[in-house]
């Protein structure tokens, strides 16, 4: 089984901790993060990136923080234009997608921090974000209870856009209150989305057909949900502690005392529940709360299994991730120390406050690439467009000083080949000359001889 | 081998058999063989003396005149008339009686009786038409339609062209009954039906006279072409309706296509219809401008003709939407099917002889009566125009005689009957928004300024107030509308706020009568509040709509009484969707607040309904929508104010002999965490620890006195934050409160599990201060001890005995709380503190107990005796515990 881990932030400055999610040993504890719910992101396994909860009295610019693996301390930091709360990027880390909280999405390119667009996308905050399993949609969630369904294609100016008198694909208004939670499950267009509101509902849309497929009410408000990947099932964390556990497959049959479709739950007295993940496989449930505790679940026998403590104030985000190849365990730090130097360095530049004028994002188009399963780390292969211009520049520069080079080496070798014909006819000279000395003298020699 | 040895064994046989002499005798027979069968056949007659006729049908039904079904489908088809009437009449008999009979011959006899369709005799017809009616379509009901209804159509049709246009238009009445019962038959023979309809109409000179004829006629296709798939809004609404919960997610749905393929053919059709239906409208203008009265039959058919160019109209218009939301979406541009849209493309000048007649008008004097049907008429023109002009741009002439129409008839403000005109005005409000849209200038604002005058004005329960309201949503909504937000045309903006300040007043005239529009009033406010944007005209007019908002909760009539609002009153879904409206405002008032919390203290509210007025003031607050200080007072009244019944003391009919202390319970642990997390502890503790204190002095009841002091205990600390001040204002009022618990549990039986568990809930938070503060308890017991002695030389001077039980009940009340504040292991540590207001307290009974004059029964001297030694024993075992360590 690979290794997952467990990241954890508050929204008090309690820092970002990380623990092995099976063995439960505690790694790094990265400092300074305060971040509001669904504010923590892995960067496709690179980095980690927070945006960050200020005080209201420096609210004119927000602030998004990385760090890398093996250093607890801050590496980049940038400050968007307004306060970003929910940050995602997608799977393979290309891009960085950041809502503002007076409804405005931003996404940048991770590699070199360019913000590419920045679109009008809701009338309030935006609470939360998510991609879709192949990476081409996305659905953002508001305060004002709408639910937004965006393709890439048409935020990048694919087809039709000036036709379309709306950007979105979908807009859901059926949640009166703010989204707090999305989930989407799998299988491309077809899947289905769950979203969670403080209205105590949570709501199952079709992606493909645009409506509402379930409405559940719960006894309290949701604040987190956690789909099983099977989707025979979704947990959700209510704020009076318990996990419900509501069912998805099987046709409404009620005879739970929660209500319509709910199931079960799982309950430990905790405080409200803030935010779930579950691991890749399912069987273990990680959910973050109000008293500071990460507990992990086993959904099987609905027992708890570990406690990790994370701090005194709540926990907002609970990440699983699977342990990413750079993060360097207990003992190995020292004698890996010096390569990682270099590591630390890929850290991508700060994220943009604004958009670069239009002429250099002509090159932006949508890409959307087949998915590649393994966890390599493509710094290296990463180029993006602008770079790969300017190395076109740069190799054409070179090419012609390469050609005054060649011109040069040209002249030395026939400067080589005329030193060699003046050497020639020195040489010929020489001979002749000899010969003409030698004939000379001979001829005197006869001369004197005969004469 | 095997084979060969088999033949080779038959082989000697035969050849036995074949040279075996066979002797022949001549003139002899052979004798039969001795398996001969006999083949002879006898037979006798049977002679039976008599055949009745009653026997013969005795298992089968008969009718009335005993004849069975077989024989009556035999007299059908006789050619006396009336023979085959009877018949008829005889069939239905049967099946009335005899249910059974239909589901067995159902075929047999429709095939028998569907030749009596195209019937020369009018009264055999209509025999037949009520049989059909009344006994086999409802019979067959359930049964597969298909064969039925292709045996019915072939004679249908036949009658259809037949020579006598009585049985013609009968058998337009029995494809009528064939559709009210089988509505998917019209789909599947729509466009021969179409083209019989179309003959028919042709040869209206016929029907001039007799309207009644015609207007059955029109009738049964009015009643076809509702069947088609006309209407974008009803196809969504009934997608919408079926309810979400009982699908199964990751079903699959039956691939059904929605629209039957055959669509050009019948388009083509319709297109051939119009005219002729517009010719037939045509034909009664003369009658309209020579006769003085416009009598009903007339009348109705043209009613008729006009609903039916509505309904075609909108099929086709719909098609054109239809056929380009398909091209829009699904394909790209260069693969339009441009051959549908030409197909379906219907152009006004179709209609001109319409438009050129409209509006109608009655050149003689017109009786009040005759003014309605004309103005109904006048409506349903407007509304195919309406349709029509959504897809194509009519000349400036023709829509301003519309736009004239359309305004004089919203706008009229006294109308006798009011409620009629708002009944057919109704088609006309769901065209407002897109009307409005497309024009412009002077034109805008005229139509606008009459809508809003007709909203204002009609009645707040009709329907036209809904209609009015679902219009509104639409041009307010961003998403629905192009002109939300338009800065350029301000007219736009001045309506649009104006029915915004409609909205609240309306909400209280509503109500509770009419939930329906109650609801509707309070979504769009919640669509307002939701999407408008922030510091815009908008959301300031959404906010201002709390003042009064006030009242749709509850109004203050003086300082004590509350008059509450609609609020209460109305359903669970509406209330759910006004509390949302709440977390919209960008601030919220104090005196909204105060409404609010009057609201929640009413005994009838919900508790349900409680908490999500609890949860999202604290989403709110969060938010930033709510003041710090007007928050905390919500929070602070709500403790303190609210009225806790517990089973006893209220009779069964008032509240269902149900307390509500469980709800009060979880509400105090709700405003406990709702306060613990409005900020960092010991500044919010600072904050409240003055008005929570002077709530408890304020002489509260025991519950509520107990939720306040559990409120300052979640807030405080462990080593106490309290000011002097704050504990020794306590120190006056915690031995009350003691009192009180101790009393109240006198009063029942104290023994049981439940009150037990009660006392420890009510003991629980004066027990943690006095953990937190020594110095609290010290003060507490010096009053305790003041009692004594107060009630001591009460008792020794002369005095009533009547207050003399109630002193003794008091002193060992003071007594057992001693006891119960000893039982606790943290409270008995710091009691070995306070040893010397013990000791006084002992004293002082001691002394009283010693002296002779005190008046009291011997049973109470006994009873405090004894509670006095308990205490002693108790006291001087924690005394010496405590010198010994």
């Amino acid at each position: 089984m690979e290794t997952e881990l467990v990241i954890a932030s508050s929204p008090t400055d309690a820092g970002i901790s990380c623990w092995d999610l099976h063995t439960g040993v505690e790694h790094l504890r990265y400092k300074t993060c305060s971040s509001p719910p669904h504010g923590l992101a892995s960067i496709a396994g690179r980095f980690l990136a927070s945006s960050q909860l200020r005080e209201p009295k420096s609210s004119s610019s927000g602030s998004i923080l990385y760090w890398s693996w093996n250093k607890p301390q801050v590496e980049v930091k940038s400050f968007p234009a307004e306060p970003i709360k929910p940050l995602v990027s997608n799977s393979e880390g290309t891009y960085i997608v950041g809502g503002g909280i007076s409804g405005d999405i931003y996404l940048w390119e991770a590699a070199t921090g360019n913000l590419l667009n920045k679109w009008h996308a809701h009338y309030r905050g935006v609470s939360c974000l998510v991609f879709n399993d192949d990476q081409s949609l996305l659905i953002s969630g508001s305060e004002d209870g709408c639910v937004r369904v965006w393709s890439l294609f048409m935020i990048f100016g694919g087809v039709n856009t000036e036709e379309a008198r709306h950007l979105y694909e979908y807009s859901f208004h059926e949640h009166t209150l703010k989204v707090t939670d999305i989930k989407i499950g799998y299988g491309g267009c077809n899947a289905i989305i769950v979203s969670a509101s403080e209205d105590r509902t949570c709501k199952v849309w079709s992606l493909s057909r645009g409506k509402l497929l379930r409405n559940i009410v719960f006894p309290s408000i949701i604040d987190a949900i956690a789909l099983d990947p099977g989707e025979h099932v979704f947990y959700a964390g209510g704020r009076d502690g318990k996990i419900y556990i509501a069912a998805l497959n099987a046709p409404g049959a009620s005879n739970s005392s929660y209500g319509l479709h709910i199931i079960g739950s799982l309950s430990e007295h905790s405080k409200a529940i803030t935010c779930l993940a579950s691991s890749a496989d399912g069987s273990l449930l990680v959910s973050g709360s109000e008293d500071g505790m990460i507990r992990v679940w086993d959904t099987k026998s609905r027992n708890i299994t570990r406690i990790f403590r994370h701090a005194k104030g709540p926990v907002s985000n609970v990440l699983v991730v699977r342990q990413p190849e750079l993060l360097n365990l207990g003992t190995s730090i020292n004698t890996q120390a010096s390569s990682l130097r270099g590591h630390g360095l890929l850290l991508p530049p700060p994220l943009q406050k604004y958009a670069n004028s239009a002429d250099e994002n002509a090159y932006i188009k949508a890409f959307i690439s087949p998915q590649t399963a393994s966890n390599k780390f493509l710094d290296d292969s990463y180029i993006s467009v602008q770079t790969m211009e300017n190395l076109i520049k740069e190799l054409q520069k070179q090419g012609s000083s390469a050609a005054a080079e060649l011109d040069v080496e040209r002249l030395k070798v026939e400067q080589q080949r005329s030193v060699q014909t003046i050497q020639q006819w020195k040489t010929i000279y020489e001979n002749l000359h000899q010969f003409c000395v030698s004939e000379l003298l001979d001829g005197n020699h006869v001369e004197s001889t005969n004469g | 081998m095997v084979k060969n040895k088999a033949q080779s064994k038959k082989k000697p046989q035969k050849r036995g058999i074949d040279f075996k002499k066979i002797k022949r005798k001549i003139g002899r027979k052979l004798p039969p063989p001795k398996n001969a069968t006999n083949t002879e056949i006898k037979s006798k007659a049977i002679v039976l003396p008599e055949q009745s006729i009653a026997s013969e049908k005795a298992g089968l039904a008969v009718s009335k005149k005993g004849l069975t079904l077989k024989e009556l489908l035999q007299q059908t088809s006789h050619h006396n008339s009336k023979v085959r009437k009877d018949a008829l009449m005889g069939i239905k008999d049967i099946f009335l009686k005899h249910p059974a009979e239909l589901k067995l011959h159902k075929l047999a006899v429709i095939e028998k009786l569907r030749e009596r369709i195209g019937d020369d005799d009018k009264l055999v017809r209509e025999a037949l038409y009520q049989l059909f009616k009344s006994v086999i379509f409802p019979g067959c009901k359930e049964v597969n339609q298909g064969p039925l209804i292709s045996l019915m159509m072939a004679y249908i049709f036949n009658a259809m062209t037949h020579l006598a246009i009585d049985v013609r238009l009968m058998a337009f009445k029995f494809f009528e009954l064939v559709v009210q019962y089988y509505p998917s038959s019209f789909s599947l023979y729509a466009e021969k039906i179409l083209q019989n309809y179309e003959d028919i109409l042709r040869k209206n000179q016929f029907f001039l006279e007799d309207k009644s004829k015609l207007k059955n006629t029109l009738g049964g296709l009015v009643h076809c072409l509702t069947l088609l798939p006309c209407n974008e809004r009803e196809s969504d609404s009934s997608t919408k309706n079926d309810n979400p919960a009982e699908n199964i997610l990751h079903a699959f749905e039956p691939e059904v296509s929605r629209e039957p393929s055959g669509f050009t053919e019948v388009i083509k059709k319709l297109k051939d219809l119009l005219p002729i239906l517009v010719s037939c409208f045509q034909d009664f203008m003369p009658m309209i401008h020579t006769i003085p009265q416009l009598e009903a039959p007339s009348f109705d058919c043209m009613l008729l003709i006009l609903q039916s160019i509505d309904l075609v109209v909108r099929f086709l218009v719909c098609g054109i939407g239809r056929s380009r939301q398909d091209s829009q979406t699904l394909l790209p541009p260069k693969q339009k099917p441009d051959t549908t849209m030409c197909d379906q493309f219907i152009s006004l000048a179709m209609l001109k002889k319409l438009w050129g007649i409209f509006p109608l008008n009655l050149v003689h004097h017109p009786s009040k009566k005759d003014d309605d049907r004309i103005f109904m008429l006048n409506i349903v023109i407007t509304e195919i125009f309406l349709q029509l002009s959504n897809w194509n741009h009519p000349s400036p002439a023709l829509l301003e005689k519309f736009l004239e129409f359309i305004e004089r008839s919203l706008s009229t403000k006294i109308r006798s009957n009011k409620g009629f005109y708002e009944k057919h005005l109704l088609p006309l409000i769901p065209n407002i928004p897109k009307l409005t849209m497309r024009i412009s200038g002077h034109w805008r604002s005229r139509i606008l300024q009459s809508f809003t005058e007709a909203f204002m004005n009609c009645n707040p329960d009709s329907s036209m107030k809904l209609a009015c309201l679902s219009a509104i949503n639409e041009m307010l909504d961003p998403e629905k509308s192009c002109v939300y937000m338009d800065g350029s045309d301000p007219t736009i903006l001045d309506y649009q706020i104006t029915w915004i300040r409609e909205l609240p007043p309306l909400l209280i005239l509503l109500g509770d009568k009419n939930p329906t529009c109650s609801k509707a009033v309070l979504s769009l406010q919640l669509r307002l509040g939701q999407a408008s944007p922030p510091n815009s005209p908008f959301s300031l007019e959404f906010d201002n709509m709390q003042y009064i908002l006030r009242d749709f909760y509850s109004s203050q009539t003086d300082e004590r009484s509350v008059r509450y609002g609609p609020f209460v009153r109305l359903s669970e879904d509406v209330q759910e969707i006004s509390i949302c409206c709440l977390y919209y405002f960008s601030f919220m008032d104090s005196l909204l607040l105060q409404s609010l919390v009057s609201c929640c203290l009413c005994p009838d509210l919900e508790a349900f309904l409680l908490f999500r007025i609890l949860e999202v003031l604290h989403s709110a607050y969060r938010a930033g929508h709510i003041r710090v200080a007007d928050y905390i007072s919500f929070l602070v009244t709500l403790l303190s104010r609210f009225q806790v019944y517990p089973e006893e003391t209220y009779p069964i009919v008032k509240h269902e002999a149900r307390s509500n202390r469980g709800t009060y319970k979880s509400v105090t642990s709700v405003v406990c965490s709702c306060l613990s997390q409005i900020g960092e502890a010991h500044l919010v503790f600072q904050m409240l620890e003055k008005i929570i204190v002077d709530q408890i002095c304020a002489k509260q009841p025991v519950d509520n006195m107990c939720a306040l002091l559990r409120l300052l205990i979640t807030l405080d600390s462990k080593p106490t934050g309290l000011s002097e001040e704050c504990i020794v204002n306590l120190s006056h009022t915690l031995p009350e409160y003691l009192m009180d618990i101790n009393v109240q549990e006198e009063d029942h039986e104290s023994s049981t599990a439940i009150s037990v568990k009660r006392r420890q809930y009510y003991l629980l938070p004066p027990f943690f201060l006095f953990h937190r503060s020594n110095r609290l308890l010290s003060l507490v017991l010096n009053v305790m001890g003041s009692w004594v002695s107060e009630i001591c030389s009460l008792l020794g001077t002369n005095s009533q005995t009547s207050s003399s039980i109630d002193c003794s009940n008091r002193l060992r009340a003071i007594i057992s709380m001693l006891l119960l504040m000893h039982e606790d292991v943290k409270i008995q540590r710091i009691l070995s503190s306070c040893e010397i207001q013990i000791k006084n307290i002992l004293h002082n009974l001691s002394t009283l107990l010693s002296s002779v004059e005190i008046k009291l029964t011997i049973g109470e001297r006994h009873k405090i005796q004894s509670a006095h030694n308990q205490l002693r024993v108790v006291t001087s075992k924690l005394f010496s515990g405590a010198f010994i360590t």
